[in-house]
């Protein structure tokens, strides 16, 4: 029954940007994405105070999805940043710090919040464009006849999340699996119904990463006790397996008699009915020699047993998430009826055999074709299990992006450094008419500059952790990280900057990043363009989700800028 | 049964009471214009909602607003109803409604303290104090419905009907939309609506569905009023993307996946069905006696043949697609894909009406009969298609309909932005639903009331009047040519009519012009004017070619009006002359309240922008602008539709005439039924 209630009148907030409690709220997020960004960022341990799931994580898709916020402002931001890392996987804490310092200077600056926002959009426009146009000098070409620069980009993927305690050579040996099982799901021909194979991933607690392999074809997982009871006398069939996929239930149910009713008489008995059909369908099954039968839901015993004594391996339950990387591997289509199906339907193996990965066993089937793979993953305990496999995600998605727009950044804080020179020189020559379309100064254009270049030396800030200095060259505009224990005159030339491809030579003059400097132009793309390509191993980004995470950023900084009034419904 | 109301139950009704007055009324209307006036404008920013059940909701929306409130005061509730009731026709002015009616009732009060005798008080022979005030107010309330009848139609007719614009230009003689003069109206339209960096986008996205949309140029009324019907079919949100990556797609998009995919190239045969093609043992209603073993076997094997025999003769006649709207079952799912037919069911009931409206099919139903294959459609393609992270089908239609469907994308970055997007774009096309229907401002003759008419006529024959400073110079052309080509233009509107009452109401609509979109420059000099005319008479005539090809007069559809604020200046100021003139002095102290509230618009716009000049100077501003209407400053100013703001009007005087007559709110027990 429901109960009748007196409701409670609305709550409205006037002008909550400039509230203290919002101002607070922001503080604490940007502290705590700030805090988990990059190589060397420190874990965050999420969970509730009334038990449950405990994970600890730096990735940005199960942080943010673990929180539960107060404030309405920030739940439109992690909203925002959470549908960017549903679509794009990478880039969500840049996305965050991005929004939050911008977010936090912008709400300091005397302008009124819709001429920031159209000076902000500007402002991105001139970024995208920059980072779209031939000749950025932060960019880099994916040439897809080499494999380095798609085993760099999984490298600094996977480095990047310290909660998978992971050493070099590690994450060495786990790219070079994420890299292959890429080239083998992309088609080697081109024509209008190729598509991209799978990569399914099965993770193991316990064994070190070494262990991870790379598997061709799929692995189910069958537990040992029943292994005995499946296998028929024959063993397993060795070359050349027939394969039959059903999708309906074979349990000897009669379940689907329609919305009315049924009345059975006395006398007869339905599930001896379907039983016999049953047992004619494996019949059948014999007679065209498949050799291994696999159902999405349950197989009745009766059947199994009949199928096993002669010969035929029944693996069931196999579940709705491999039934369509089957059809893909076997070329199989699955049954849904109990009417003797053609033969077309049935599909090939190259091979089934047994395997073990750390205490569980597995039923390994092998196709013909190498469109879909597997990706053993190991690690020693839970929690890294499950930040690899997150992170091993990111990099396959990342990958995928990669097909379409093939183009990387370079990492390590040295794009956001070096964007930030390039607007701040930008910004000091805009033209009049230009203005005056947005309707404001050209100093207050340049206050709202140099807050978006704030934001993004912050992000580029965040990376350090240990209390080194973050210097950068007035010469390309790149990240370079001091430990604190240097001074910053006596570093030595072997010194990189963070994406590896500078030396510090002598040369370029320093400066702290974050301070003024006098602005210039960064060099161009041609003139480094030679060093690019000689150096060996660089850190590098994703293009696509890059771009998209700086768009989120500002769209939603405008978004929240724009808000007049909070109104809560009590109820 | 009769009502029985026992003596107890009075009382608690009684202690329910609340004596309802004027400064209550108003009381209430101002607590509901305080949260409205931080967010109108262009300037005005947005609210954000949070709900019970904890769904944010980002917008502008003076109705989303108001309704998101949970209101306690009845006179709170009744006045959004009006406001939403008034959205529900024009697609937009919520806010506006609040603010002016605060402004006239604020006027009113403000009227009445300082004249006693006048508006709200009633007869002195009534000695009741409580008669006197119901009196008062039923007169008020009358009075108010005359102002409207009788003195707004009029001078939108005169004052007002000069300075419309149309959207419609004609040159070579055939009449074409103007596109500026379409984008400029829904700019305006959106920059109330959305946040500022996205209404310039908003609005020329907009524009280019319209025009995607329609063929001819005489359909467009009916285009947009389909659009404005099934608007719900024809957008699909996807939250998560950028703003920017909205955009148009011709055909439909179902807003379901495949269930069974098989690839075809070229141009597919389709089917629509309503009901499962596949049977089962028994049916609602039906039942199934199993009496043998072998007759359940047999059974079973017949429905499972009877399923593939279908799916067959489907094949064989080349059907490649089912639209199903209930969930097949997963034999004939099976079946389809073994014979090669794509299969999207659970569609929804409005979509499958769309679809049939659009290919002027009908759904079949099983068992087939043999000419199934007339009902079936020829589309050119069928194709899966994602958006942010979710499949859809895009379905590419020829259709002999005079609606091209296309299929409008919508992206924002959360999902309360993108909600907010998609019901702007609803409401920019109830606007233009109301954009172009005719707009009749009296067209009926007051019929009691011949010297008022003269009266009229003779005050504009003398040109200027006293205190009539700003246009009266414009003004006295236009009026030339309304006496010269007063007669022709009278013959398209009401055809036998009596000649010798061309007055300046009967009028009714002056020509329109209309702003060149090719020179760039307005023509509204007299030649073009003339030729307007003319055009507009060849189809009044009817002996020469009619220009047109359906009978709707053109002459008052798409009629815009220069916005920031203008409209509302004009009007005061015919108001205020008006009731100079006027003989009665409680119609005249009506005209005067109004014309002073009428101020309050333009008032706030001006308010939350930053400026040197001071409001009187920005009137003066306007007023000049008028005069001298170039493309540039039709650009700064904006344009609305008359017709909406026509209805603007109406409908607050409408609402204050209802509110002035309750003097008593009583609450009632919810009386369970026995």
């Amino acid at each position: 029954m429901e109960r009748v209630e007196l409701k409670k009148p609305s709550l409205c907030t006037a002008r909550p940007l400039t509230s203290a409690s919002l101002r607070e709220a922001l503080r604490v997020m940007q502290m705590m994405v700030t805090s988990c960004y990059g190589p060397n960022g420190r874990l965050k341990q999420v969970h509730n105070g009334s038990g449950g799931c405990v994970t600890t994580t730096s990735h940005s898709s199960a942080l943010l999805g673990g929180l539960s916020l107060s404030h309405p402002v920030l739940q439109v931001l992690v909203a925002s940043i959470r549908n960017h890392i549903s679509t794009f996987s990478d880039c969500g804490l840049f996305a965050a710090i991005l929004c939050c310092n911008l977010l936090e200077r912008c709400l300091r600056l005397p302008l009124s919040s819709h001429k920031m926002i159209r000076i902000t959009k500007s402002l991105l426009d001139v970024c995208l464009t920059y980072l779209k146009s031939e000749d950025c000098a932060c960019k880099v070409n994916v040439d897809f006849t080499h494999s380095r620069w798609l085993l760099d980009m999984t490298r600094s993927i996977l480095a990047s999340k310290p909660a998978c305690m992971m050493t070099m050579k590690e994450v060495d040996h786990v790219s070079l699996l994420i890299v292959k099982s890429f080239l083998h799901k992309v088609p080697s021909e081109s024509g209008p119904d190729r598509v991209l194979g799978r990569t399914l991933t099965v993770t193991i607690e316990g064994p070190s990463v070494m262990q991870s392999a790379f598997v061709p074809g799929m692995l189910i997982e069958v537990s040992p006790y029943s292994w005995s009871r499946l296998m028929p006398s024959s063993g397993p069939p060795s070359a050349d397996v027939t394969l039959a996929l059903f999708s309906v239930s074979l349990c000897g149910e009669f379940s689907d008699a329609g919305d009315g009713a049924v009345e059975v008489m006395a006398g007869v008995d339905p599930e001896k009915v379907i039983l016999d059909e049953l047992i004619v369908l494996g019949k059948q099954m014999v007679d065209d020699h498949v050799q291994i039968l696999l159902c999405q839901k349950v197989i009745h015993p009766s059947l199994k047993q009949y199928l096993k004594e002669r010969g035929v391996l029944a693996v069931d339950r196999i579940g709705a998430a491999l039934m369509e990387p089957l059809t893909q591997m076997t070329g199989a289509q699955p049954i849904a009826s109990l009417c003797p199906a053609p033969t077309t339907c049935y599909g090939r193996l190259r091979q089934i055999s047994q395997v073990s990965y750390g205490n569980k066993q597995y039923l390994h089937l092998v196709p013909y074709e190498t469109a879909v793979c597997s990706i053993v993953l190991c690690n020693r305990n839970e929690t890294s299990v499950k930040e690899l496999k997150r992170t091993c995600q990111t990099a396959e998605h990342t990958l995928n992006l990669l097909l379409k727009d093939p183009w990387l950044l370079l990492g390590g804080g040295c794009t956001e450094a070096h964007v930030a020179a390039y607007i701040r020189h930008k910004s000091l020559s805009v033209h009049s008419r230009y203005l005056k379309e947005l309707g404001c100064t050209a100093s207050e254009y340049k206050l709202v500059a140099d807050c978006f270049c704030f934001a993004f030396e912050a992000a580029a800030r965040s990376l350090e952790h240990d209390g080194g200095e973050v210097l950068t060259d007035l010469q390309d505009g790149h990240f370079w990280s001091v430990p604190p224990d240097i001074d910053g005159e006596h570093v030595d030339t072997k010194h990189v900057c963070g994406c590896r491809l500078l030396n510090k030579g002598d040369g370029p003059r320093w400066t702290v990043l974050g301070s003024p400097y006098e602005p210039f132009s960064p060099r161009n793309r041609t003139e480094i363009s030679s060093l690019l390509l000689a150096k060996e191993t660089l850190v590098l980004d994703s293009f696509t989700a890059k771009c998209n995470a700086i768009r989120v950023a500002v769209d939603t900084t405008g978004l929240i800028l724009d808000v007049a009034y909070v109104i809560k419904d009590e109820n | 049964m009769g009502l029985l109301i026992d003596g107890n139950e009075v009382a608690q009704m009684q202690s329910h009471t609340e004596h309802l007055n004027f400064g209550k009324i108003l009381q209430v209307a101002e607590s509901l214009e305080n949260i409205l006036h931080g967010c109108f404008g262009p300037e005005g920013g947005q609210v954000m909602f949070i709900k019970s059940t904890g769904d944010l909701l980002i917008t502008k929306d003076g109705k989303r607003i108001l309704e998101c409130l949970l209101l306690d005061h009845p006179v709170a509730r009744m006045i959004v109803n009006s406001a939403s009731r008034h959205y529900s026709i024009t697609g937009d002015g919520v806010k506006s409604f609040v603010l002016l009616l605060c402004a006239v009732l604020r006027e009113l009060q403000a009227t009445a303290d300082k004249n006693e005798g006048l508006l709200l008080s009633g007869k002195a022979t009534l000695k009741n104090q409580y008669q006197r005030q119901g009196h008062a107010s039923r007169r008020l309330s009358s009075l108010l419905l005359t102002f409207q009848s009788r003195v707004l139609d009029c001078l939108m007719a005169e004052h007002l009907s000069p300075h419309f614009l149309s959207v419609f230009s004609n040159a070579e003689g055939n009449l074409t939309l103007c596109r500026a003069c379409i984008q400029q109206t829904l700019g305006t339209f959106f920059s109330c609506r959305v946040g500022c960096n996205i209404q310039g986008f908003m609005s020329r996205l907009t524009c280019d569905y319209l025009y995607r949309c329609f063929q001819l140029t005489g359909e467009i009324p009916s285009v947009v009023r389909i659009v404005s019907k099934y608007f719900s079919e024809l957008v699909t949100e996807v939250p998560g993307v950028p703003v920017d990556n909205s955009r148009i797609l011709p055909g439909l998009i179902l807003h379901r996946t495949f269930s069974v995919h098989c690839p075809a190239e070229g141009e597919v045969r389709a089917l629509v069905v309503t009901e499962q093609i596949s049977q089962c043992l028994s049916q609602t209603d039906v039942g199934f006696v199993v009496s043998s073993d072998v007759q359940l076997l047999q059974s079973q094997l017949y429905l499972r043949q009877r399923t593939e025999h279908i799916v067959k003769l489907l094949q064989q006649k080349e059907i490649k697609i089912i639209f199903s709207s209930v969930k097949q079952h997963d034999i004939l799912l099976y079946y389809a894909k073994l014979c090669g037919i794509s299969v999207v069911d659970c569609i929804p009931s409005e979509e499958i009406d769309l679809l049939c409206m659009i290919t002027g099919v009908s759904p079949i139903s099983v068992p087939l009969s043999d000419n199934f294959l007339t009902q079936s459609f020829l589309a050119a393609s069928c194709k899966p298609i994602v958006f942010g992270c979710k499949k859809y089908v895009h379905l590419a239609l020829e259709s002999p309909l005079v609606f091209k469907p296309h299929s409008l994308v919508l992206c924002g970055p959360v999902k309360g932005l993108t909600e907010q997007l998609v019901s702007s774009f609803h409401g920019a096309f109830i606007m233009l639903t109301q954009l172009f229907q005719p707009f009749y401002a009296a067209q009926k003759e007051p019929s009691n009331n011949v010297d008022f008419c003269l009266r009229k006529q003779t005050e504009e024959q003398s040109g200027s009047s006293g205190g009539f400073q700003n246009d009266s110079v414009g003004f006295g052309s236009h009026l030339e040519n309304n006496n010269d080509q007063a007669v022709p233009m009278h013959l398209i509107l009401s055809k036998g009519e009596d000649p010798a009452c061309a007055s300046g109401e009967c009028s009714g609509v002056g020509p329109p012009s209309c702003i060149c979109q090719d020179t760039g420059s307005m023509c509204f000099n007299e030649a073009d004017r003339k030729r307007h005319q003319e055009l507009f008479t060849i189809h009044g005539n009817s002996s020469n070619s009619v220009v047109l090809t359906n009978n709707v007069s053109f002459s008052n559809i798409g009629l815009v009006f220069p916005g920031a604020g203008a409209f509302e200046l004009l009007l005061k100021d015919g108001l205020h002359m008006f009731a100079r003139t006027c003989q009665e002095a409680e119609l005249a102290s009506i005209c005067t309240v109004f014309g002073n509230a009428l101020l309050s618009i333009p008032g706030k716009i001006y308010k939350t922008k930053s400026g040197q000049f001071s409001f009187p100077l920005y009137c003066v501003e306007i007023n000049k602008k008028l005069k001298h209407l170039d493309s540039l400053s039709i650009a700064e100013m904006g344009l609305e539709p008359v017709s909406c703001k026509y209805q603007l009007l109406t409908s607050v005087v409408q609402c204050i005439s209802q509110l002035v007559t309750i003097n008593m709110v009583v609450g009632v027990k919810n009386i369970k039924p026995t």
